[in-house]
């Protein structure tokens, strides 16, 4: 898994490319929150070169959220393949998550 | 590829000493994996001294104790290594340490062994003692029979799972009914399970190991992962979908097994679970 962080605007594009999961969340979770310390609010993760998150993965999502609720912040998710979707409807997380058909998508509605 | 010339006698501490034992390495020469290990083998107790590949009968001692084989960096193939040192002398392949796939096709290719690069000489020590005394070291070891059946003993390390569980989907796919839904099936449960065999069976301990067991039928695909933990009991974790517990940040992977698979079944400890997917009609 690599990712790249970047700002449009006000926004901050987390793109994750590969696989999120038990081996590599860490890193991820690590460079979200230094960027809530920084000030950052509105974040979009864009799941579009994503081809898998396990269920440590969609923890380190949840507890993200949380982080980012507690600061007032607004997350959105997008790309989602239909393995994702299909996960994230599993185990409800589709009920908890914000999320968009598409990054433009997303942009617009943070 | 080249190998190593002999080292000058004298060179090395320990190595005038007549009761060094000889192992071999075969490296590409560089970037001072000769060196680190020449000085750590005669520090090692009897210690050991690297002899040319090759050399035999002129040495006295004609078998090596070890062969290292350096696959740090662009390193060929491991598995033609088997044949150049000849049966019966154990090979141990020298990684760099975040080379968890480069280990897998090693252990897959013959090597009885592994060591991270740089070196740590205590567990080379650990290593040589163990070969001394013929006990093999917990590691990574595979057997795969006619594609059908996959047995591994991997580390309790999560950096093991992804070969390991690339292992399993590469032996699925051989199925005709392994098409993407299944595939993701079985991706995510045995990839839930490993976890849970590393992270909370084994507890990361480095001194414990996860057995995996896959059998791949014409219409069924059996998985059994066994950790060496004191087991947990199934029934007690909640629902992770249920409304109080959906904000929680972990306890999704137990759900997760026995949403995509047709069958979960754990032993009477709980550090067994055998996880069962079925051929559907229809299925690709």
């Amino acid at each position: 898994m690599s990712f790249t962080i970047e700002n449009l605007e006000d926004i901050t594009v987390v793109d994750v490319q590969g696989e999120l999961t038990v081996g590599n969340r860490g890193e991820l979770k690590q460079a979200v929150l230094n960027r809530l310390d920084d000030g950052d609010r509105k974040f979009l993760f864009d799941f579009d070169g994503t081809s898998y998150i396990d269920s440590s993965g969609l923890g380190v999502l949840v507890s993200l959220s949380k982080k980012i609720r507690e600061k007032s912040g607004a997350l959105r998710l997008a790309g989602l393949n239909d393995d994702l979707r299909t996960l994230f409807e599993l185990t409800k997380l589709d009920t908890l998550f914000q999320i968009s058909d598409s990054r433009s998508a997303a942009l617009g509605e943070l | 590829m080249a190998t190593d010339a002999p080292a000058p006698d004298g060179m090395e501490p320990g190595a005038e000493s007549g009761a060094a034992l000889p192992v071999v390495l075969f490296s590409r020469g560089g970037d001072g994996v000769r060196e680190a290990l020449s000085a750590a083998l005669a520090r090692l107790e009897p210690p050991a001294r690297i002899r040319p590949p090759g050399a035999g009968d002129d040495e006295g001692s004609a078998t090596p104790v070890l062969a290292f084989v350096d696959l740090t960096g662009d390193a060929p193939r491991p598995g033609e290594f088997r044949e150049r040192v000849g049966p019966g002398v154990p090979l141990v392949a020298l990684l760099e340490g975040d080379d968890a796939e480069r280990l897998v096709e090693a252990l897959s290719a013959g090597f009885e062994d592994y060591l991270f690069f740089p070196l740590n000489p205590a567990e080379l020590g650990l290593l040589w003692k163990g070969h001394l005394e013929g006990q093999a070291r917990p590691g990574l070891v595979l057997e795969e029979g006619e594609g059908s059946r996959l047995t591994m003993i991997l580390p309790s390390d999560v950096r093991y799972l992804r070969p390991a569980l690339r292992r399993v989907l590469d032996a699925f796919r051989l199925l005709e009914w392994s098409g993407q839904a299944n595939a993701f099936r079985v991706r995510a449960a045995v990839g839930e399970a490993l976890t849970n065999a590393v992270l909370y069976g084994n507890r990361q301990d480095p001194s414990r190991r996860v057995r995996v067991r896959a059998e791949m039928r014409p219409r069924e695909v059996r998985v059994t992962v066994t950790d060496e933990g004191e087991g947990f009991d199934p029934g007690a974790v909640p629902d992770p979908t249920r409304a109080d517990r959906v904000h929680e940040s972990h306890g999704r992977g137990l759900f997760l097994l026995r949403t995509l698979m047709d069958e979960v079944r754990f032993n009477d400890v709980g550090n067994e679970v055998t996880l069962v997917l079925r051929k559907r009609d229809g299925d690709r």
